[in-house]
């Protein structure tokens, strides 16, 4: 009886998510090297190879740590999204490890956009802090996801906690755009999207466009790693806490 | 329930939930007495630190106003809902809820209109002080859309907020949590509130172009968290 048991777990395939762990956990060191490369690169490039802006001078190179943890932040919050819907159809923790270590990267990565801002709003705007839409969404977006961390510790078990969390991912992310119109038609003076802009696209020199790929693909990367390696201290977490009961 | 319509018998569940809310509601009247005394202490505090708010000449003090009775809806709002579930899981009647037939999207539809009804009843004194602070002209033509937008956005508060207060009963430290959570969730159908409440006590009319897109903005908020609330409160109450 013993053997067959045996037999079972070494042939059996990892099922589920588990198998996202167990991917992540394997490309945790690559992604973690190359991370580490990229940003030293990044950040070579950002302060020789990019031009100086013509009338912001050296400030402007803040946009290329800012944009990166913007775009950043936003992709942990759908990963947060997306982890919390398949938690609550298959009741797998292991996505929900997963929601809870992408909204922790969330935060922190919202906290450097809102303190990169602005150091760079108070030289170019005169003032450190306007309530423009962008700024309002992204300081909102935070408050959403600071309430998140308190969720988990807050539930009287984990079980619950996670399915807590997940509710509110997912109602916070189903009102982002709600959200977005509403601080939007509030008041506005954020500078408009220059490199989506059709017109405005070809006015950025080729070496700041350059650079700011740059700086997303490690910016990117970083959160892969970020990620892989948060996901299996959760997991390890949940193990352990799984021994002790 | 044989050979009644499944439609009737969701429609029965959700009256008979709803009656025993509000008569327990009404009958212990604590929370909503509670309720009200914050919300008018609110306005209250709100008046005296801001006086420019009720002079009755300035067009800045009717957007202060609004924000100030909107402020004032959304804390008295929460100290109101924290309470809806707390009785039930004092009295464990939570369980008895649960053990119940009912589908547990109606069972949020019959407390989200308990919650409606009690929050919109403590609106009514509030605004009354609104216009007896700060000289709020609403009387006329300005009437029936200052109640409309009032009821829209507080259809979108409390729609959320019930499914929130939900969340919030069951944890430790249970009143701390749902502000928290609501409140920056919450911030569309205020700002939307307030745009249009200030609008209207500004003379002007809820169909202009500019103030059509926040009233649609709350028909939206509304729509969509009524329906992610109804699709997502079963997971709120398992035990």
């Amino acid at each position: 009886m013993a053997d067959v048991n045996v037999d079972r777990v070494r042939d059996a395939e990892p099922v589920g998510a588990i198998r996202v762990v167990q991917q992540l956990g394997r490309i945790e060191k690559p992604v973690g090297v190359l991370a580490a490369l990229g940003v030293l690169v990044a950040f070579g490039m950002i302060a020789a190879y990019a031009p100086l802006e013509v009338e912001q001078g050296e400030v402007q190179k803040i946009f290329y740590v800012h944009v990166p943890s913007a775009w950043t932040a936003f992709l942990a919050v759908t990963v947060v999204f997306l982890a919390s819907i398949l938690f609550l159809l298959t009741r797998d923790r292991v996505w929900d490890e997963i929601a809870a270590s992408a909204g922790e990267i969330a935060l922190v990565f919202l906290s450097i956009v809102l303190t990169t801002g602005p150091l760079w709003g108070r030289p170019v705007w005169n003032t450190w802090w306007t309530w423009d839409a962008r700024l309002t969404y992204t300081l909102i977006l935070w408050l959403v996801f600071a309430a998140y961390q308190l969720v988990r510790p807050f539930a009287a078990d984990s079980e619950r906690g996670a399915r807590f969390a997940a509710v509110l991912s997912i109602v916070g992310f189903v009102d982002l755009p709600i959200i977005h119109f509403s601080v939007l038609w509030w008041r506005t003076l954020h500078p408009k999207p220059i490199v989506m802009d059709p017109v405005g696209g070809k006015h950025l020199d080729p070496a700041m466009f350059q650079t700011l790929m740059f700086t997303l693909g490690a910016w990117t990367l970083l959160f892969l790693f970020f990620l892989a390696k948060r996901v299996q201290i959760e997991h390890r977490r949940n193990e352990l806490g799984a021994l002790g009961r | 329930m044989n050979g009644t319509p499944p439609s009737v018998a969701a429609l029965r569940a959700i009256r008979a939930v709803l009656l025993k809310d509000l008569r327990t509601g009404w009958r212990a009247r604590t929370s909503l007495v509670a309720m009200l005394l914050f919300a008018a202490l609110m306005l209250t505090v709100f008046a005296l630190a801001l006086p420019e708010a009720s002079w009755s000449n300035e067009p800045s003090s009717r957007r202060l106003s609004a924000g100030i009775l909107w402020v004032a809806i959304a804390f008295g709002g929460v100290l109101g809902l924290n309470q809806t579930f707390a009785a039930e899981r004092e009295g464990n009647t939570i369980e008895g809820l649960l053990l119940t037939p009912i589908d547990r999207g109606h069972l949020y539809i019959a407390k989200f209109l308990a919650n409606l009804v009690f929050l919109l009843g403590v609106e009514i004194p509030l605004t009354a002080l609104h216009v007896l602070f700060f000289n709020a002209e609403i009387g006329g033509a300005r009437f029936v859309p200052y109640l409309v937008v009032l009821v829209l956005g507080t259809v979108g508060f409390t729609a959320s907020g019930t499914l929130f207060a939900a969340m919030s009963s069951s944890t430790r430290s249970r009143e701390v949590l749902l502000p928290l959570i609501l409140l920056p969730i919450a911030t569309p159908i205020l700002l939307a509130g307030i745009e249009c409440t200030a609008t209207i006590l500004e003379g002007y009319s809820l169909t202009d172009l500019d103030v059509v897109k926040w009233v649609k903005l709350m028909v939206v908020f509304d729509i969509v968290n009524l329906m992610a609330s109804f699709l997502t409160f079963e997971f709120l109450v398992e035990e």
